[in-house]
């Protein structure tokens, strides 16, 4: 018997004494179900800002470590302090907003590439730990969902870019589209293979059936390629890192912020590199759904997958160098897209070979 | 037209031409195989200003130098026959004031547009300060009132 | 559709412009069009400033020039004032110039390997750089007491013999600087996308090289052979075996190319250096402290000599007093950015930074 993470704590609260189910039903349900998911949120955005932490600090000693540095080593135990104190260190900036900018605008981008990002931590099925599906969102279109939350950040990117009224930074929102053209039709087409394949929509499904059957980057290794660039440009670090290219446009679409608002695009950064370790290892490499051998740790089995992604991507931005915009482009239309199509092509051959057709 | 040849301190044989021929001159030494302007400088004698131009060749280690005098600073532009002079045209006009005729574009290279005089020349006022500023549209302004720039 | 002309304000305050270089870029899209290099930024008239001051405290200026190269312009500077003084430099100070000379052309091309890198977005490669320069720096440490601003080659010699613990780091750092160079190139060399971004970008090609009086790796990227140290040998440049790299691709690969070998040459230039010391003074002793201020010249002289971008020279006037009548400079980074439009119009912005830096202008030195 399985229960997920939103009946452990309607449970507590219950136990506890809220219990709204019992005062007035039926709205007394709802009301019981709504703060159950808030709390939920919460804890899923806690474990978030926690994450993207964590992420940093290892990026910053890995980082350190490749480069023959020592990395943060002077707040707290090796450093690991380092990152409240820079966290507080931005909260104490002055919160420039120059004069001819887009002041609504200009304000509002930032959270559009931060929100969305957090929203989309809420969707992954972090797998079972014992007895508890760590799973907060269990409808049927979680992936949908997932493509659509991460269509979001490049157009808070885009409207950050030109609100900025600077001729960097409005350079910065053209590469921003381009780019967000160039790798998301790929991404997409890569993952119709995979919902070809398990036949639904469902992230928890998806993992489920990768458990049962064969993790899907082993079927279609042609779509988990593809998938894996469109990721990695999806997060716009270096080598894909076009629309900041700190060498070229100083820093791109966000030049004009500072303070708070520029820490924010910052988090957004290893915010989507933890969320795209997570979702690359969930719907290519059977996710948390359970570990081999020691049953009840899919969790940690999933924390595992997308660490080692994380330190692949990391490993990548320290030791590549920054591909050309027009190469790029190149990349993604003329190599990217036929190669997710192709990828279809596999997968009907497969589909077909399973149902007995060929 | 040479005027005087000889021999510098350093070794090297200088010419110096008359002014009116100083193109002529550059010309003939290029096709003569110094396509290779090393330098152009100039040094203000007070009455009149001479400038050096101390050619070279790609392909050997000869060397010459070939002077020419000025007292109304201007001079004929060889900025057709290197590319390299128009830096250098530049340069002695924002620095010792001399005035090429015919060169593309001759303007200040290091100093803010609108310096108050030419520093490298002997009688230029070092006690008198300048203070820059920029317009709005980015170009440079200079003044002599210390609350107008910096 | 029409494209709008758009025109960009590149520096003085941008991280890839080596110091303080201002570019105006006139941009379509993505590609530009053109691009006006604005410098001056760093002015600072060395060349008035060293009318004022004897010719041996002139030395400090050259030093604050090319900072990265100091000791091939403090040489450029002293052998021009030699030759115009008639001072003999004694054998030992010779070589021990000419030792400092190619270590600080060593340590000059890796801040280039370095920040070239930088410029095309890989980080990592500078720490390399940085880690053997800091090994050179040490050594000029040692001599000079000063890890950027030597002031070590004087008038008449240079200011210090080596110390006695010179040989064990001087040994320790030829030892596997060879190796540790090719771990360096390797980084950038076995990229594929750092290969993508440098072949055929930037193509400068011999004749307007020439027509821009382009020397140093820059020119020899372009497929002209020209070294000073071997077309006209100043120190004892003709008693040391050691090849000039010349590439014919005149593209930012080929300056890359050429660099690197420089400083597998200039590291066998050192080697034999040192083994070939002899012992005596290291200064003439007529021109030793005090001696420095009497030091006086009559005519013009000009010295030509390779620092690490290209010719370095000064020309000095003398008129018999203690103090040079004129100085000029011959700045190689300077004539080396004037073709920098020739190089990138056409090209993209990418392609652009990636240029000017396979340029190595050094701001100090640009605009004087």
């Amino acid at each position: 018997m399985e229960y997920s993470i939103l009946q452990l704590i309607n449970f507590i609260l219950t136990y506890i004494g809220i219990n709204f189910s019992v005062y007035f039903p039926p709205y007394g349900m709802l009301v019981q179900r709504v703060i159950v998911d808030l709390i939920g949120g919460l804890l899923i955005f806690i474990a978030a800002a926690l994450t993207i932490i964590v992420v940093i600090y290892i990026f910053r000693k890995w980082m350190a470590d490749l480069q023959q540095r020592i990395g943060p080593n002077r707040v707290g135990p090796y450093g690991t302090l380092q990152l409240i104190a820079d966290a507080l260190k931005m909260f104490g900036k002055e919160d420039i907003i120059p004069d001819n900018v887009d002041p609504l605008l200009f304000r509002f981008a930032p959270y559009l590439v931060f929100i969305p990002l957090i929203l989309s931590y809420l969707l992954i099925p972090y797998g079972n730990l014992y007895h508890w599906d760590i799973i907060f969102t269990n409808v049927n279109v979680t992936l949908l969902l997932v493509i659509a939350f991460s269509a979001i950040p490049p157009i808070g990117e885009i409207i950050a870019g030109f609100a900025s009224n600077n001729k960097f930074s409005m350079l910065g929102a053209l590469r921003a589209a381009a780019q967000d053209l160039s790798y998301e039709i790929p991404m997409m087409i890569s993952l119709i293979g995979v919902i070809m394949l398990t036949g639904t929509f469902n992230l928890n499904s998806i993992s489920q059936y990768q458990w049962h059957y064969i993790p899907i980057a082993i079927l279609e290794p042609i779509g988990f390629l593809v998938f894996f660039v469109a990721v990695l440009s999806k997060m716009a670090v270096v080598p894909f890192d076009l629309p900041e290219s700190e060498s070229e446009l100083v820093s791109g679409f966000n030049v004009e912020y500072s303070g708070l608002r520029f820490g924010i695009f910052y988090l957004g950064v290893f915010g989507s590199i933890f969320f795209g370790s997570l979702f690359i290892s969930t719907v290519y490499l059977s996710g948390g759904s359970d570990i081999p051998f020691i049953p009840g740790l899919g969790y940690i089995w999933l924390l595992v997958k997308a660490f080692i992604f994380t330190f692949l991507f990391l490993t990548i931005w320290v030791s590549l160098p920054r591909i050309r915009v027009d190469k790029y482009m190149n990349f993604g239309w003329k190599y990217l897209l036929p190669l997710s199509i192709i990828n279809i092509l596999w997968t009907m051959v497969i589909v077909l070979a399973m149902h007995g057709v060929l | 037209m040479i005027l005087e040849e000889g021999v510098l301190k350093d070794g090297t044989k200088f010419i110096l031409v008359e002014k009116n021929t100083l193109l002529e001159e550059l010309k003939n030494m290029k096709n003569q195989g110094y396509d290779y302007l090393i330098l152009m400088s100039a040094v203000d004698y007070r009455n009149y200003r001479e400038v050096v131009y101390h050619l070279g060749s790609y392909r050997d280690n000869r060397k010459l130098v070939l002077k020419v005098r000025t007292e109304d600073d201007v001079l004929k532009s060889s900025a057709s026959l290197w590319g390299s002079a128009n830096w250098f045209e530049r340069e002695l006009y924002d620095l010792m004031g001399i005035r090429f005729e015919g060169h593309p574009e001759l303007k200040r290279i290091f100093l803010p547009e609108g310096w108050h005089g030419h520093p490298l020349r002997k009688d230029y006022d070092m006690n008198k300060e300048q203070y820059v500023n920029m317009n709005d549209d980015g170009t440079d302004t200079v003044s002599f009132n210390p609350e107008d720039g910096w | 559709m029409e494209e709008k002309i758009i025109e960009v304000n590149f520096g003085p305050q941008h991280p890839s412009t080596h110091g303080v270089l201002r570019l105006k870029v006139k941009l379509k899209g993505e590609t530009v069009l053109s691009a006006e290099p604005i410098i001056g930024y760093l002015h600072r008239n060395a060349e008035k400033l060293s009318e004022f001051n004897y010719y041996a405290s002139n030395t400090v200026f050259m030093d604050r020039l090319d900072y990265v190269g100091n000791h091939n312009m403090e040489l450029g500077y002293v052998m021009a004032v030699e030759k115009l003084a008639d001072i003999d430099v004694p054998e030992r100070a010779v070589w021990l110039r000419m030792l400092f000379v190619e270590l600080n052309r060593i340590a000059s091309h890796l801040v280039w390997a370095g920040t070239m890198g930088l410029d095309l977005g890989m980080i990592t490669p500078f720490f390399y750089t940085f880690r053997e320069r800091e090994r050179i720096l040490q050594l000029f440490e040692m001599v000079s007491g000063a890890r950027l601003t030597y002031n070590y080659i004087s008038i008449g010699g240079v200011y210090n013999d080596l110390p006695n613990e010179f040989d064990a780091k001087f040994n320790e750092f030829v030892e596997d600087f060879s190796s540790r160079l090719k771990e360096i190139e390797s980084l950038f060399k076995e990229n594929e996308v750092f290969i993508q971004r440098m072949k055929g970008i930037g193509i400068l090609p011999p004749e307007v090289a020439k027509s821009y009086s382009i020397t140093g790796p820059v020119l020899r990227a372009s497929g002209v052979n020209y070294d000073i140290r071997k077309v006209s040998p100043y120190l004892y440049y003709d008693k040391v075996d050691f090849d000039i790299p010349v590439s014919n691709g005149m593209d930012n690969y080929a300056r890359f190319e050429v660099r690197f070998r420089e400083m597998e040459q200039s590291l066998r230039i050192v080697k034999q250096v040192y083994g070939k010391l002899p012992t005596g003074e290291y200064q003439n002793p007529l021109y030793r402290k005090s001696g420095l201020i009497n030091i006086k010249g009559k005519g013009e002289s000009y010295v030509r000599t390779e620092s690490p971008r290209g010719e370095f020279g000064v020309y000095v006037v003398g008129d018999g007093s203690k103090k040079p009548y004129r100085v000029r400079i011959r700045s190689p980074a300077f004539q080396n950015l004037s073709a920098t439009n020739e190089m990138v119009k056409g090209s993209k912005i990418a392609d652009m930074i990636a240029t000017i830096s396979t340029l190595d202008p050094v701001f100090g030195e640009v605009d004087r």
